[in-house]
Formats: C-alpha cells, structure tokens, sequence
C-alpha cells in the first residue's frame, strides 16, 4: 500500500473511559505506537473531543506462545501482530450543549490525529507567537508530532509569556543558549521589542548580526516549514568595556562593537555597590550616599576637569579620619565615619575600578541606547573584570530603564536575558544586580519588561524569583530540580532528551508539556 | 508462485465475490435473523437474558457400528515429525484457513432459542482475517405458536435438528467463503454422529474447489486401531492410549484407512499426532482427499503440527488457526449484541428469571 495513503487512514478505536483517562485502541492499519504527547481528535456528531495521549504501549492481540522462537521455528507472522494501546487525556470539548452538562466520549467512535487547527484551538496556541514544535519522547526517541498528513505539527506562544519572566534550564549544549536566542529574535523582529542580553560565556550572543549555519536536514525541514531563511538581526550592537578586547577568534564583526565606559557624572550612585566584595550588606550601603555627596558637589561646582572617578578615589583616599559626608535618596546630608576594615576595603575596590571609568575612547550608554523597537544590544562582560563591570553597568541601566518606562518616556517592550546566570552569579556584586531584577519581575509585566534567566542549575536564580517565573523551559538537566519547579517528567523521558527537545510549562499554555525549539536563524554555527 | 502472487489472487477472489452473501472479513447475518427475533417479540416469547454456551462435542462421537474395514497404509510406525517444514506450507501458494464454531442457547418455555456464530480464519499477508457468520432459530413443539409464525421452526427435537441446521450452515458458509486451491483445518471429525453425510457432501463440494480439507480431531475415545489392527488387539484402552504409549513428541502414526461396510462415501484415512507430551491428535481427510493428494500428506502433516506447536498448549494441543477461529467465534457473539438487538424488536427479557431454565 502507498504510504501516503496508509498514513491518511491510521485511526484508532474508542473503547471507553477508564480512571478519567480515555482508553484508545489503534485500527489494525496503524502499524505502530502513537507516541506520547501526541494529540487526537474524536468526532462525535455535533461535537469534537481533543486527547492527549498520556500513555501508549503495544498488545498482542493472540497470545502468541515463545515456543515456536524457543525451537528456533519460524514465527506465524499473524500472530506478531500488535497494537496500540492509548489512555488519553480529554484537553478539549467543543459541543453545542447548553444544559450544563458534558458530553459522553462514546465507545467505537473513531479517533484521527489532530490537526494544526484543533492542537491550537486545544492547547490555546496564537497567532503570532514565537513558533515552538510540540514533541515525544517514546523509547529514548524525541520526535516532532506529525498530523495525518505526515506534517509537522507547531504552536505559537503566547507574547505575554514574555512578561511573565522565563527560566531555561540544562546542561551545557543542550540547547538553552539557541533557545533564548530563538526567543530573542523573535522579540526584536516580530514584537518589535528590544532585547538587552548579558553575554557572559565566549561569543554566545556576539554574532546575532550573522545567519545561522547549519548542515543539518531536518533544522532545514523545520525553518521550511515555518517558512523562514536563517537571517541576522539587522539592528545589532555589541558593548564592552573599554579595558577590554574583543579577540579575533570570536568571529565578531568589528563594526557592531563599541567600547563603553562608566561616566561618574551619570551612573547612579546605588549602582557602585556592584564594585564591592569581601564587604557586610550594612557596610556597603555606606558608599552610595558618600559618592552621592560627592556627585552633587561636583555638579554644583561645574567643574569637570576634576569630575572624574580618579577624583573621587583621591577625595576617599585623602580622608585619613574616615569620616565622610553623605547625601542620601532624599537630598539629606549627614556625616558617617567608617571602620577601618569598611575603609580599606572600598579603597581596594575602588582602586580596582577606576579602568571602568572615564575612558575616553569610550562612550556611555544609558536607556536611550537599549530602548530602540527591534533593536538587540549584548554587553560582553566574558572577559577579565568583565563580570564585575557588568554588574555595576547593568544596575545602572536596568534603573534607567525602569525609570524612564515608569515615566512613559518608552513603550517599547524590552527583553533582557541573563544567560549562564550560574556564571554571573559567582559574583557577589553580580548577585546584587541581579537582586534588583526581583522588583522587575514583579513589576515589569505592566511596562512590558520580560527576563529570560539561563542557568545549567535552576537553584542559580535568585531566591525568591522562582515563583515569579511563569514560563520554565528544562532542557536535559537534573530532574528532581525540574520537578520541584512543575515539571513532570520520568527520568528517563529526562535522560533522552536530545539536543533542543525541552520539557517545560508555559505561561497559559499549561496542556503543553515536550517541546523543540526551532534552530534561532542568528547567531548560531553549527559545526563552526 | 511466491508469497506475494498468492494475496494478490486471495483479493481477486474476494472482490469476485463482493456482492455475494460470503464475504471475507466480515460479519454476515442470517437473512431470517431479525425476522425470527421479531416473530419470538410478536408472541411474546420470553427469552432469558443470557444464554448458555452449547458444547456439541462432535470430537468423542464414536464412528458407526457399521465399520469393519481398518488398514494400515504401510507399515505401522512412528514417522518423525518436521515442524519447519510445516512452516514452508504457511508460506505456499496455498492459503490456509481454520474453521470453528460457537452456539449459545437459550431456553424459553415456549420452546429453545440456537444463536450459531461459525468462523473461518484466513492466514492473511500480516493477520489473521476472520470471517463470521452468525444466524439465531427457535425451535418449538406448539403448533398453536408454529401457526402464527413463519420463521419459527417446528421440532420435537430441537437438539437433533438443530444440529442438522448447523452442519448445513456450516457446509454452505466454508464451501462458500472459501477460495479455491487451499487447504482448510477444521475443528471436529470428518465422520461422526447424525451429520457425517453433511459433512462428506461439504468434503466432495470442497474438492471440487480443489479445497483440501483437514479434519482434527481430539479427545477422542475411539479404537479403531486397537479393535481392528492384529497385534494391538486387547493391549490399549482406545487409539489415543496406543499412540501416546507407542509416539514421542513430535511423532505421527502411519495412516490408516477406515471403509464403512455398507456406504462407501464413509470412508476416510487417518492418523494420530503427537505434538506434546501429552494425548495425541487424530487427523482425518476423506480417501478422495487423501487419493487426490497422496503426495502432499506428509507435507500437511508437517503444517498440522508446526501450528500444534505454533498454539504451544501442552495441556489442550490445538491447531493454532483453529484456536484463531474459536476465538473469534466467540468473541463474535459478545461484540454481536444480542440483547441489545431484542430489545430493539421490542423483546424484553423478563425479570423473573426463574421462570426459564436458561
């Protein structure tokens, strides 16, 4: 028989309800198991029923007896015969009834596999949502979902999964690096959004201006089929700090990259509390307010010849009482004479600082630069101090962002994506960053602010941001960590996930449970 | 021919016959089904609700008295079974189909209801394809009931006639179902009881087809050897007793010929079979059959016991396709709703079952 047209006959028989699940049996065409994850549909008269097969395994409708194999015979070849068994999960009714009550599934109605149209209308997939492949994992096999046709089956996310906030988690090369650039593209080129992303490992996020590559056929089957080409992002900028350089060898392109520096006239004062190690949270809060007496000084005296960084070390340094004036938030001034330990060590630390500022080679940025509609800007802070620098420029930006979306100056929505998190994270003064994405978690969904955290380890984010983040996307990690976050998977469904398969729970979207996130058309080069 | 050829001529068989009443894969109904369980719901013949599973055990009916004439065709000795080469038969040119039956009664006072379910198993390119037929008669003495109906059958003794309708059904549903050039096994003797001349009319129509027809039989307490052959006289409590004692597994008796004294249409050859250790099997074809092909004997003795071995039941040896076809007679009758139908035609069992001995 043409395969074609066996494919288009496969259907399965309705056999009944059994513990709230629906039991399914395949027609004796299907000439194997439908996986799990799969979706059905059942028409009923008036009414259609969607399914999700939640477990499906094979019978052997005869019996048959292992003595024939046990005597090295031939084996009957009917009685190999087998089939597949379904229980299957009711997702969706869709029925005419207006008496309150619910349709019976009834027995020997036949089920097909689902179409685009039904999975959307079943899981609640958009129109225009970042397209995600619904997949299976059946005998360490990880599958796209086909319908009758033999074609592949996708979902659209929903936008405002974005502003939810977002956690990928796996282990290295498991694909969450290509899955927040897949989800990065799509933000700057079809939400017309901006996206600020934290580069912190080589050149993951350096060369989005650059198409993919790739040899692989079905990564073409699959942009193929959502009808796109690999392409870069045509608005693309790279910072880094001045004291540092972009090697050769990360294939960069030299003209997306711009040095930047702090500007001690501009950054805001509580941002300096990234520059600090070795120090008591207390003891810390001192300097914001002391460089802000300063700050302000310096701005009534219109004086920039002195108002640079150096200056400031030089006015600390110079201070041999310790005591120091202070202006906090509100303008108020007041004294604070610090302990000799506290002393020394914002000395060191600032010392260690002074190469982020004042760079004249360099220029500053602040929000006007980040919030341009499809426009994507990385801050490669992968280099020596990059971390450190990172964390007092993303502080600083991220309350300039806030800040001025809080005062309507911006619509556009932003995305920013803090990948490797556990490498960010090592750093005290980068934990203090990322601190201050909690108040954007919580309140960023009104100004459309969304963050995406990667980590190889959920237990990386922030306490206290895990309930916050709606969407938890897991590539092949630990699976007691995923399942403390909702995940339900076996361990060995975990252990077999491929590259780019990911179990997840999404923002609305809870029928949704294996996934593939298409190859990003940036920024990745396989076999490079 | 190869494996391939022979499904191709197995579908042109079926697709000549697509608008007789035998089809393959299918469920037939009786043409008179509905109109006999009407009539029973006119009269307001109560049935009970479930019936009872009749065992017409055709295996241990004893040949007639009129036999006299029993020879060894060669000499009497075990031969050595080859189960792979059985297997090769699978995939001939022939296909090989099974026969079996299910009857269920169900007793009114009014008289007794006979609901048949015959099925014939083909070993398809992948599956086994069943086809089954399935047909219901009530059988009365009242004439004040037998008066006012058409398809309600008259009898004094339902047990007897009914056994006569189901030979002829039986004869009429293989003999037309099936295809010509194939070898077919069937549950039960070639000669036993009132329905050995329908069963040997049903062997020349199958012939005719260029059908060869097998017959197995078990269970059987039958000693035509141990009466008849010189040697064996006195030793053995029946045929069975002899073979189990004389055969190793794997093993078959010689055939040996059976002549009725008085018809010579009685006649058949046979032999005992001996897949497990266990009680052997006797396989029974006509002499036509065995005459027309003597040269195949040893070859379908091989098939017989490659799906003895194929079905694997030390404890009840059966062939495969058969125990196929049993099943799906069976199960035939369960999918087939009978209660369901009565109730349709307005026949409502009764709640006071005791008033029925079903």
């Amino acid at each position: 028989m043409n395969q074609d047209l066996e494919v288009n006959m496969m259907s399965w028989i309705v056999l009944g309800e059994e513990k709230s699940k629906v039991k399914i049996v395949s027609k004796s065409v299907v000439t194997g198991l439908l996986p799990k994850g799969s979706y059905l549909t059942v028409e009923q008269e008036d009414s259609k029923f969607i399914l999700r097969v939640d477990i499906s395994f094979q019978s052997q409708p005869y019996s048959p007896t292992p003595l024939i194999a046990d005597m090295d015979l031939t084996s009957l070849i009917q009685d190999q015969k087998c089939q597949n068994i379904i229980l299957a999960t009711r997702i969706k009714d869709i029925s005419k009834r207006t008496d309150g009550l619910i349709d019976y599934l009834k027995p020997q109605n036949i089920a097909r596999r689902s179409n685009q149209e039904e999975i959307n209308l079943a899981v609640g997939s958009v129109k225009d949502g970042v397209k995600v492949f619904p997949a299976t994992i059946y005998a360490n096999e990880n599958q796209l979902l086909t319908d009758n046709e033999g074609n592949y089956i996708s979902v659209s996310l929903p936008e405002d999964m974005y502003y939810h906030q977002i956690l990928i988690c796996g282990k290295t090369g498991t694909g969450k690096t290509v899955a927040a650039k897949t989800l990065s593209q799509f933000f700057v080129e079809k939400i017309g959004g901006c996206v600020l992303a934290i580069n912190v490992k080589e050149a993951d996020f350096l060369r989005m201006d650059a198409a993919s590559k790739t040899r692989n056929q079905s990564i073409f089957k699959e942009w193929n089929y959502l009808k796109e080409d690999p392409h870069g992002i045509g608005s693309f900028t790279i910072y880094y700090p001045a004291s540092a350089e972009i090697t050769a060898s990360k294939k960069v392109n030299p003209d997306l990259c711009k040095k930047i520096t702090l500007d001690v006239k501009k950054i805001d004062p509580e941002s300096l509390i990234g520059l600090l190690t070795g120090i008591s949270d207390k003891a810390s809060q001192s300097l914001p307010n002391i460089f802000r007496y300063w700050q302000t000084r310096k701005m009534i005296a219109q004086s920039p010849r002195d108002f640079t960084f150096m200056s400031f070390l030089n006015y600390f340094n110079e201070e041999d009482s310790r005591e120091f004036s202070t202006m906090n938030v509100r303008g108020e001034t007041s004294t604070i004479k610090l302990h000799p330990g506290t002393y020394e060590n914002i000395q060191r630390n600032l010392d260690r600082a002074t190469e982020f500022f004042d760079n004249k080679e360099a220029i500053t940025i602040d929000e006007s630069d980040i919030l341009i509609p499809g426009k994507m800007s990385v801050i490669d802070v992968a280099n020596k101090n990059g971390v450190q620098f990172g964390s007092i420029l993303l502080r600083d930006l991220l309350n300039k962002i806030v800040n001025a979306k809080s005062r309507l100056d911006y619509d556009v929505p932003i995305l920013i994506i803090i990948d490797e998190v556990h490498q960010f994270y090592n750093n005290e003064t980068a934990t203090e960053a990322l601190g201050d994405l909690d108040t954007i978690c919580r309140t960023g969904r009104s100004m459309k602010i969304g963050v995406i955290f990667s980590s190889q380890n959920p237990n990386d984010i922030p306490r206290g941001l895990s309930s916050v983040i709606n969407t938890k996307i897991f590539f092949k990690s630990d699976r007691n960590e995923a399942k403390k976050h909702g995940i339900n998977i076996t361990n060995e469904e975990m252990e077999s996930l491929k590259k780019g398969f990911a179990c997840c729970t999404i923002f609305d979207m809870s029928q949704l449970k294996i996934v593939k996130f298409p190859l990003s058309y940036a920024g990745v080069f396989e076999g490079d | 021919m190869n494996n391939n050829s022979k499904f191709k001529l197995l579908n042109r068989h079926y697709k000549r016959n697509k608008n007789d009443v035998v089809n393959i894969n299918k469920i037939i109904i009786h043409p008179n089904f509905n109109e006999t369980l009407k009539e029973l719901s006119d009269l307001k013949i109560k049935l009970p609700k479930i019936g009872s599973h009749e065992n017409w055990d055709f295996q241990v009916m004893l040949f007639p008295n009129s036999g006299n004439l029993v020879n060894s065709i060669g000499d009497i000795k075990p031969l050595k079974l080859n189960a792979e080469n059985g297997h090769k038969w699978i995939k001939s040119e022939y296909p090989i189909l099974a026969y079996d039956e299910s009857i269920q009664n169900f007793l009114a006072l009014e008289g007794i209801a006979y609901l048949f379910s015959h099925a014939l198993v083909l070993h398809g390119e992948e599956d086994y394809i069943p086809s089954i037929y399935i047909s219901f008669y009530f059988f009365t003495r009242a004439k004040s009931i037998l008066d006012k109906s058409k398809y309600i059958l008259e009898s004094d003794n339902p047990s007897v006639d009914s056994k006569a309708i189901y030979a002829s059904e039986r004869k009429n549903f293989i003999c037309n179902t099936v295809p010509e050039n194939s070898i077919i096994l069937i549950d039960g003797p070639l000669i036993g009881g009132q329905i050995s001349s329908i069963t040997i009319d049903m062997n020349r129509r199958l012939l005719e087809k260029n059908v060869i027809p097998i017959f197995i039989v078990k269970n059987s307490a039958s000693n035509l050897v141990t009466q008849y052959i010189e040697g064996l006289k006195d030793l053995y409590n029946s045929d069975m007793h002899w073979c189990y004692n004389v055969l190793k597994t794997g093993e078959r008796t010689s055939f040996f010929s059976y002549i009725d004294k008085y018809s010579k249409e009685k006649g058949k050859i046979f032999c005992y079979l001996k897949s497990f250790n266990g009680s052997p099997q006797r396989i029974e074809l006509h002499v036509e059959t065995f005459n027309k092909y003597h040269s195949y004997m040893n070859d379908l003795m091989d098939l017989v016991y490659y799906l003895m071995l194929a079905q694997g039941d030390f404890k009840n040896p059966q062939v495969r396709s058969i125990a196929i076809a049993e099943k799906f007679a069976r199960e035939s009758l369960k999918l087939f709703n009978f209660q369901l139908l009565m109730r349709k035609i307005g026949l409502k069992p009764t709640i006071n079952e005791s008033r029925f001995g079903g």
